[in-house]
């Protein structure tokens, strides 16, 4: 038995037993980070878990490090493909300048400057949307057509009349049948997601 | 009422935070499977509505409630949606003006069968 000065927020005991336990922290694009977080048990009770509360701030510095170093990835993998950042700073109504400042760490993008980055990094055409002001059009239809199909091959290309669960909007097309959703595309532009 | 337990539970969440502890594989758990990564997160996640459709599985008494306690505390579990994410299970305790969630991890199925009333029907008058 002993008392570190923790109390347990359970039955009030100061009789707790604290240890560090690594967790792994990832990210899939930042890669991964063995973290110590605090673990703290009370004898008496049984109550465990973090009551210093000092986790969250281990963890958040973590995912911090690991979305600077995405960032890094991903703009390095775009800039590598021949985008422009000038160019998609432009096209997503970025203030200038503000993927460089991202890439060398001045600064820290927002986490939803990150999740904007991952989903360029997955959809790269969704900058041609952006170009387009956020709409869709038959071309830009049959572009993301060709894109899915060469992107996910053994995934079945269907017209909406083919498609074999009903999508209840009015359909163009229905995308990527086979990859786990139905990605669908409206007359009028409008894309929706859903699972089969 | 063991819904409106689920509905004073979400509201401490959400008003009183520093009620609510997580134990620590709850914790453990939403982050890993819920991408809750704080212990905050995880708080106002779920103070601000992120558990749909509540279904409660049982109340049960909590067996290992310390010595030092007088009276008995119960362990009620939930199945709960979450959009974009798996069903999640949910055990919380109530002790006192405090909440202890014991569980937060995907939903196994197994306790299905328990399911054994609505929400709606637990909120009806008299169901104390």
């Amino acid at each position: 038995m002993m008392s570190n000065g923790k109390i347990c927020p359970l039955c009030g005991s100061d009789q707790i037993h604290s240890e560090k336990r690594k967790e792994k922290i990832s990210d899939h694009y930042g890669g991964h980070e063995t973290v110590e977080l605090n673990y703290d048990l009370c004898e008496e009770c049984g109550m465990d878990g973090d009551f210093a509360k000092t986790n969250d701030a281990l963890i958040t510095e973590s995912i911090n490090r690991q979305r600077e170093q995405a960032v890094k990835v991903i703009l390095q993998e775009l800039s590598d493909n021949g985008i422009n950042f000038a160019g998609l700073e432009r096209s997503l109504e970025l203030p200038q300048r503000t993927l460089s400042k991202w890439k060398t760490g001045a600064v820290s993008p927002s986490a939803a400057g990150v999740s904007l980055l991952k989903f360029l990094r997955v959809f790269p055409w969704l900058t041609i949307i952006s170009d387009n002001n956020y709409m869709l059009n038959a071309p830009l239809v049959a572009y993301i057509v060709n894109y899915f199909e060469k992107q996910y091959p053994s995934s079945r290309l269907v017209e909406d009349s083919e498609a074999s669960t009903p999508v209840d909007i009015e359909t163009d097309y229905v995308l990527a049948e086979g990859v786990g959703h139905y990605v669908s595309i409206d007359q009028i532009g409008r894309s929706q997601c859903q699972p089969v | 009422m063991l819904y409106n337990l689920f509905k004073d539970f979400v509201a401490a969440c959400k008003d009183k935070p520093e009620t609510v502890e997580p134990k620590y594989d709850a914790r453990r758990d939403a982050r890993e499977i819920y991408k809750l990564d704080t212990e905050e997160a995880l708080l106002k996640f779920i103070g601000d509505g992120g558990l749909g459709d509540p279904q409660h599985y049982e109340e049960i008494e909590w067996r290992y409630k310390p010595k030092r306690i007088k009276g008995p505390r119960f362990v009620n579990d939930y199945s709960c949606s979450i959009q974009r994410g798996p069903q999640c299970y949910i055990a919380i305790i109530k002790n006192g003006d405090n909440w202890i969630i014991k569980s937060f991890k995907e939903d196994d199925g197994r306790k299905k069968k328990k399911i054994h009333s609505s929400p709606a029907k637990l909120d009806q008058p008299g169901d104390e």
